[in-house]
């Protein structure tokens, strides 16, 4: 298993939470987008460093971000917390169930991770970040 | 006096909400527009670089907010800002757009 395989595999969770009844409008596997719309996600290795758990068990963590956007020009501050709220619950729930993802780790563990606002050319946009810890079994 | 050096057309989408979720929609299409790099002072002063910010001239009270992402020649724009103005008597809309190239 590498970062390109868990990468791809983080993704393709976030994209069966996008299009027509569901919460996303889109993922994308950079932070930096020029985003389609609102609320959309993204995924990045993460800057969170982890070791091989045991050298016995021969096991290495891979830590990614999740993080969701939501603009705040148009819907306020208050519902756009609202919006991202319900994003990562449901995302965190969707990683809960597959924890293996589909089978690219051992084990997966999101916890919740920082939340704050930046502003884009156009207007500020509300962030909340899932930290997704991966087990992988190494060869 | 400005429309005959309106020399490309652009397309205005903007962020339209429906629920929980917003798209960036197709408001208007083919407007007739002068698109020039903005000079070093106005590129300084909203602290961007070379190439970032230009300046777009259309006919008066077209569509256009802040906010829009207008597209000339293929390429996306962000509008950063809006100003209605005058020369020798004659309307036009003085437009800031902002290229994005993520």
């Amino acid at each position: 298993m590498s970062w390109s395989t868990l990468h791809n595999a983080i993704k393709t969770k976030l994209d069966a939470r996008t299009g027509s009844g569901q919460v996303l409008a889109a993922a994308y596997k950079s932070h930096s987008v020029k985003p389609s719309g609102y609320p959309y996600a993204t995924v990045e290795p993460s800057s969170r460093e982890e070791d091989y758990l045991t050298l016995n068990d021969n096991r290495a963590t891979y830590v990614f971000d999740i993080v969701v956007h939501q603009e705040m020009e148009q819907v306020g501050e208050e519902r756009a917390i609202e919006i991202v709220e319900a994003v990562l619950d449901q995302l965190e729930k969707d990683l809960r169930d597959d924890y293996t993802l589909s089978g690219a780790a051992h084990v997966c563990r999101p916890a919740p991770g920082e939340w704050g606002e930046y502003p884009e050319e156009s207007g500020w946009v509300k962030y909340g970040s899932l930290k997704l810890s991966c087990e992988v079994d190494k060869q | 006096m400005m429309s005959p050096f309106f020399d490309k057309t652009f397309t205005v989408k903007r962020l339209t909400q429906s629920g929980d979720k917003s798209s960036y929609q197709s408001v208007s299409v083919d407007g007739a527009c002068m698109l020039r790099q903005a000079g070093a002072h106005l590129t300084q002063i909203n602290g961007l670089q070379y190439g970032e910010l230009w300046e777009m001239y259309a006919a008066a009270g077209v569509d256009v907010r802040t906010t829009d992402r207008v597209t000339v020649d293929g390429v996306d724009y962000t509008v950063k800002g809006v100003r209605s103005d005058t020369l020798g008597g004659a309307d036009y809309t003085h437009i800031l757009l902002v290229k994005k190239t993520l």
